[in-house]
């Protein structure tokens, strides 16, 4: 099993064509590299990655185009350059939804060569929400959802809701349903329009920087965790619509992660600390666990002298004519124990959560880090040496282009451009079983051995019998015809000699 | 048990006693073939290809089966695969009846190939040669044993394209003559199955473009389909529904020249078997197509989703609930039989669908509410109300229906209208109430009684009574044998539809209350009914569920639940609520001595007495917890407990380390034989040092106060009864104060 991180930078501004830019994908743990992509940079938020390994693709936002990039894994230039109705600022993917269908039809698919998850959603900088539907091309949605700039887009891991914050302070909570159902018959011709968000959280007071969504266990669980410039951290719970608990902070957010387990935040701070909010802490008084927040609570934490829930390498070794560096990206590896962490300077550190301490220095960014993203895969699939059998030539590489104008509403127009994948060998028949049908059918034969054979004796010889005495019977009848005929002769030649 | 090698050799020479033995040994005792001398592996081999030439069945059946397990070795398929295949495809040669040896030979022909292909120059040398003689062989025997030919001509299809190119057209041409041979639709489904997903798979084998060849197949497919229906033309007025006229307008006409998979059906309106020839040619299209759209391919296809949806809708459509007959039909047998057919047609279209979900996941969510309010069509009404017994009538219909719709729902975490589904829970609900065939039969006897009183004819009408009241004595006196409920299928498709319901929507309180009654009811039932009170998983599933997506209803199920399912380790989980474990990071140099000394303590109080360690001398004796001790002290001899702890507790003036000190030592009182958990309970203390509140100090006494509702108290749970429980209650009433 390997760990990834990718990430990818803002770009300088002065490098017009990104020619210096570049992301990677690297391991965790120590210094392996996996994939790198080249002329390659993105919007704060405004890169996803579908996964590691072959097959699989990186989409950018362009940073100064109405542009989305492609890239292939394993080719380090984009793929497609797909023209979009206006300048993305951030982007997101939703996997198909999987509701226990392979328990319930009796395996489960093998991984095709060509496959795309199922949405691609993007914010734009006039508050836009935009979603395509990934194997058609389709543009599903339009939808004004802010006042100002999207700043950030998130599916929660259900694909049930998507969850959008903006620079105008605002975080909305879509049902991605009805986001995308163009084909419901029963609705009016304006059907985007009357969609309105699930839910509009307006608690915040300046621009939402980042946000994250507990997975979906069982749907009531669902929490959202946003944070702002506003220097606040809000837990919500989605599908009461609620308020939980409000974290205050000294200092602006820029980003935020959360322990996979949900037992703690990390918020990475404009003044280029990382804060560690425990959500469940033994209360010294009583000795007792107890969860915190909860009920609309408001909690200050304070400035962390003793630094015993603060990451400061950040701050360390900054060369003087870096005024302030903020951390603008954050991920946890899978099993909680090392925080990834990039800032505004392009650098991106995996350092340990329990002692604080930087574990590896990954390759520096030019420009501020704007999006990271951990993953895990077999090592087979990542590993230079076996990935680079499988290459896929660029005609059956390439996805749908994304279309600029809405879908048809018409259900027919609905052409889905996929490989069908093939159902998952059920792994049932073991030689034990093999061996117990052989051992039936040499049943069969030793039971049948007298009997079969003496039957086909019986059936041969009857029709032998049969046919000899078919022509036994002609025979006979041939010779009686002959005798007759004859004596018939011999009577008729003495008649005849009588006769004379 | 293993057969020295000697012995098989042996037994191999003539016809072997038993094979079986051998086989088992070949295969499980891997040593043999790998330590065998090369003669001993020619021997082997050449004894075992004689017997397949024996002209004894059985000892050709032996050696056909021991080619089987040898063909794993690599070594055997190096030097003497090309003889084995030969033998092989001989054997199949000769066989002119299906049985078990051509089956078996079959089978191993097909390993065989299994084993050689992907090695490089195996394929080359002997597998590519072989092939052609190999497909074309299987072609003609194609009749001894359809299921087993055809799966293997699908499997050298796939894996051969190139090579099974020319044979293409002829596989085609087989296949074609199967779906019209005449009984084709009473063939065993499984046949029919392979069938269908050969011809879907045979695109594969085009030079060019596969994908078009497939999308062009599927489009003509489709519009054969919308054809056969639209026979329904001649006796429907398809202009009631405008809808329907202009989604038949929409489906896209047929692409080049492929010909039809049917000839014309000659439909006689006098003929009802003509008639259902409709529905029979349907349901094979239905086949067809579902084989197409969920047969994998090696290649990205562009699947019609909108025009199989579409023509789905139109089937459903085509509904004399909704459309009226047209004036020139008013047989009203016709008319049945026309109903009848529809309703097939239907059966065959929701198994296509419900096909889809799985398949295309997200991609058709964006259909949900179309394909739900179609499907909802199919439920039988007779005056604006679900038709029970209708409903049993088409028990196995309905079943499926209700799968289709589980599968749907499964797309979606939660469905926000709620009336889409209400009709299918009502249909679910009574599909799961026993139904009295008393009633039923009954209904039917009163019926026959008044046809023959009209008859007239009374003696042959007291005849026939007497005789009609055999059976229905019975039915008077043990009424309870009467009742029949649906299948168990039909049960397993109920309960995953509940369990659906249950989790994406939320149902309102007359339908919550009707299938919680029915969850607990069954459930108490197969309880009690069961000798190790076992509740069926799928029961089991329902009420867990129940506990983990509670409905509007104010009153929790949980204790219902508990008390059912008491030993489910998720049911557990809610009945003792619990936190995270928090992470314990490495230790400084004092939490270590704090520890030591923890254990100390621990090792001495278990030599002690109970009542001893109360008296304190083992804790007094501690010279650096002397507070703590001072405090137990006072504890002790207090009046009134509550207060001089608080009074301590001030005097203690917020050391941390004093009160963590104090905390081992109230353990040690409650927990004096479980010296593991007790260290782990300190070591939690310890923790609490780790992550030092962050909040002011004024800050976190708000939090304990208001928390005294919602947090739970997982550590000290267990010590209920122990007398030193009272300073954790102690904070709390102080506070409330």
């Amino acid at each position: 099993m390997e760990e990834s991180v990718f990430y990818i930078s803002e770009g300088d501004p002065n490098d017009k064509h990104s020619q210096e830019s570049f992301a990677l994908s690297t391991s965790i743990h120590n210094s392996q590299l996996f994939a790198s992509f080249r002329q390659c940079d993105a919007p704060q938020k405004g890169a996803v990655l579908t996964g590691l390994g072959a097959g699989e693709r990186l989409f950018t936002a362009s940073r100064n185009k109405a542009l989305l990039l492609v890239y292939s894994w394993g080719k380090e230039s984009p793929d497609q350059r797909i023209p979009v109705p206006e300048q993305l600022s951030c982007l997101t993917l939703c996997k198909h939804p999987n509701q226990g269908f392979s328990s319930a039809n009796g395996g489960s698919s093998n991984l095709p060569s060509f496959r795309l998850p199922w949405l691609l959603a993007a914010g734009s900088k006039s508050g836009k929400v935009y979603i395509w539907e990934l194997s058609s091309g389709n543009l599903l949605c339009v939808k004004d959802a802010h006042y100002q700039a999207i700043s950030v887009i998130k599916f929660s891991s259900c694909g049930t809701f998507l969850v959008t914050g903006g620079e105008d302070s605002r975080v909305a909570i879509w049902r991605t349903l009805d986001l995308i159902s163009i084909y419901n018959k029963s609705e009016e011709a304006n059907r985007l329009a009357s969609v309105r968000p699930y839910a509009t959280f307006t608690d915040h007071s300046l621009a939402v920087s980042d946000l994250v969504i507990s997975e979906t266990g069982i749907l009531p669980d669902i929490r959202l965790y946003t944070v702002s410039r506003d220097s606040t951290l809000r837990i919500y719970d989605i599908m009461t619509k609620s308020l939980l608990t409000t974290f205050v902070l000294p200092i602006s957010i820029e980003s935020i992660t959360k322990d996979p387990a949900n037992r703690a935040c990390y918020l990475g701070l404009s003044n280029g600390l990382i804060r560690v909010v425990p959500l469940y802490q033994v209360n010294p008084n009583t000795s007792v666990l107890e969860s915190i927040g909860g009920c609309e609570k408001i909690i200050t934490l304070d400035h962390d002298p003793n630094l015993v829930n603060t990451f400061v390498h950040h701050q360390q070794s900054i060369s003087t004519n870096h005024a302030s560096i903020s951390v603008t990206n954050l991920a946890v590896s899978m099993d909680g124990t090392n925080l990834v962490s990039g800032d505004s300077v392009g650098r991106v550190f995996v350092s340990d959560i329990a002692t604080k301490q930087v574990v590896q220095t990954l390759k520096e960014c030019n420009s501020p880090i704007s999006y990271i993203q951990v993953d895990t895969c077999p090592v087979e699939l990542v590993d230079s040496s076996t990935a680079g059998l499988t290459k896929v030539d660029k005609h059956h590489r390439l996805i749908p282009p994304f279309k600029r104008v809405l879908a048809s509403s018409d259900p027919i127009e609905h052409n889905l451009y996929m490989e069908i994948p093939s159902a998952m060998e059920q792994d049932g028949s073991s030689f034990e079983d093999w061996l117990l049908q052989k051992s039936n059918q040499e049943l069969e034969y030793k039971n049948n051995v007298e009997k079969v054979n003496s039957t086909v004796k019986v059936i041969g010889d009857s029709k032998d019998a049969d046919r000899v005495k078919e022509l036994e019977e002609k025979l006979a009848k041939v010779s009686k015809a002959y005798t007759d005929l004859r004596s018939k002769h011999e009577e008729l030649y003495q008649e005849h000699q009588k006769m004379l | 048990m293993s057969l020295p090698l000697k012995h098989i050799l042996k037994e191999l020479e003539t016809s072997p006693s038993s094979v079986i033995p051998i086989l088992s040994t070949l295969h499980n005792n891997k040593a043999i073939l790998q330590t065998i001398s090369k003669q001993d592996r020619k021997h082997l081999v050449s004894r075992t290809l004689n017997l397949t030439r024996s002209p004894v069945p059985y000892n050709k059946w032996c050696g056909v089966n021991i080619l089987f397990v040898l063909s794993d070795d690599y070594t055997v398929l190096t030097e003497d695969g090309v003889h084995i295949l030969a033998q092989l495809i001989k054997i199949v040669e000769q066989q002119s009846r299906s049985g078990s040896l051509l089956a078996s030979a079959v089978d191993c022909l097909n390993k065989v190939c299994n084993q050689i292909r992907g090695k490089p120059t195996l394929t080359r040398e002997i597998l590519t040669p072989k092939l052609p003689t190999i497909i074309s062989l299987f072609m003609e025997k194609l009749e001894l044993d359809p299921s087993l030919f055809i799966h293997s001509l699908q499997t050298f299809m796939k894996k051969h394209p190139t090579t099974f190119r020319p044979f293409g057209n002829k596989l085609r041409a087989r296949i074609l003559e199967f779906l019209n041979s005449e009984n084709f639709s009473n063939y065993p489904q499984k046949l029919k199955e392979l069938v269908y997903s050969t011809l879907a798979s045979l695109p594969v084998i085009e030079k060019t473009e596969p994908e078009a060849k497939w999308q062009a197949d599927v489009q003509n497919l489709i519009h054969e389909m919308v054809q056969v229906v639209l026979i329904y033309r001649e006796f429907l007025n398809f202009n009631d529904d405008s809808e329907l006229v202009s989604i038949i307008q929409k489906i896209p006409q047929t692409v080049g020249e492929n010909p039809a998979h049917f000839k014309a059906l000659s439909v006689d309106v006098n003929d009802t078997r003509s008639l259902y020839l409709i529905s029979e040619r349907f349901s094979i299209l239905c086949g067809i197509l579902s084989a197409f759209i969920n047969t994998d391919t090696s290649f990205a296809v562009r699947v019609p989703m909108g025009s199989v949806l579409a023509m789905c809708d139109i089937v459903c459509s085509i509904n004399s609930r909704f459309i009226s007959f047209r004036n020139d039909t008013h047989d009203p047998e016709l008319k049945s039989t026309i109903k009848s057919t529809l309703t097939l047609n239907q059966i065959s279209i929701t198994k296509l669908l419900s096909k889809i979900p799985a398949m295309y996941v997200g991609s058709v969510l964006p259909h949900l509410s179309n394909v739900l309010s179609l499907l909802e069509v199919l439920i039988p009404f007779s005056n604006k109300r679900i038709d029970a017994s209708e409903l049993f009538n088409m028990e196995q219909f309905m079943a499926d229906l209700l799968e289709c719709v589980t599968n749907w729902l499964n797309l979606t975490s939660s469905l926000s209208d709620t009336t889409q589904v209400l009709r299918f829970i009502e249909v679910a609900l009574i599909l799961s109430e026993p139904q009295d065939v008393s009633e039923v039969s009954s209904n039917s006897s009163n019926g026959a009684q008044n046809t023959s009183n009209g008859s007239g004819k009374k003696n042959k009408n007291n005849k026939k009574k007497s005789h009609s009241s055999v059976p229905l004595s019975d039915l008077l006196s043990h009424q309870h044998l009467f009742t029949s409920s649906v299948s168990p299928r039909t049960v397993q498709i109920i309960r995953q539809f509940i369990n659906a319901t249950l989790k994406k929507v939320t149902i309102p309180p007359t339908q919550y209350y009707k299938i919680m009654r029915y969850i607990f009811v069954e459930a108490t039932r197969a309880k009690r009914y069961s000798l190790e009170s076992e509740i069926p998983v799928s029961l089991k599933d329902l009420l867990v569920d129940a506990v983990l997506y509670p409905g509007n209803e104010g009153v929790s199920l949980l204790p219902l639940v508990s008390s059912l399912l008491g030993n489910d380790p998720i049911i557990s989980v809610f009945n003792n609520p619990r936190f995270p474990p928090l992470a314990k990071y490495a230790k400084t140099q004092s939490e270590y001595d704090i520890e030591e000394e923890d254990e100390e303590e621990n090792e001495e109080e278990d030599e002690e007495e109970e009542i001893q360690v109360l008296a304190n001398d083992s804790v007094k004796s501690k010279p650096n917890s002397v507070k703590a001790e001072k405090l137990h002290s006072i504890d002790v001899s207090a009046e009134e407990p509550f207060k001089r702890q608080k009074i301590v507790e001030s005097e203690v003036t917020q050391e941390s380390s004093t009160i963590t000190e104090s905390i081992p030592e109230s353990m040690i009182f409650k927990r004096n034989e479980d010296t593991e958990t007790f260290v782990k309970e300190v070591t939690d203390v310890v923790t609490l040092e780790e992550i030092p509140p962050f909040t002011k100090p004024e800050s976190v006494t708000p939090v304990i106060t208001h928390d005294t509702s919602t947090q739970l108290i997982a550590t000290v749970e267990e010590d209920d009864n122990s007398d030193f429980e009272m300073p954790s209650i102690d904070v709390d009433d102080d506070d409330e104060d």
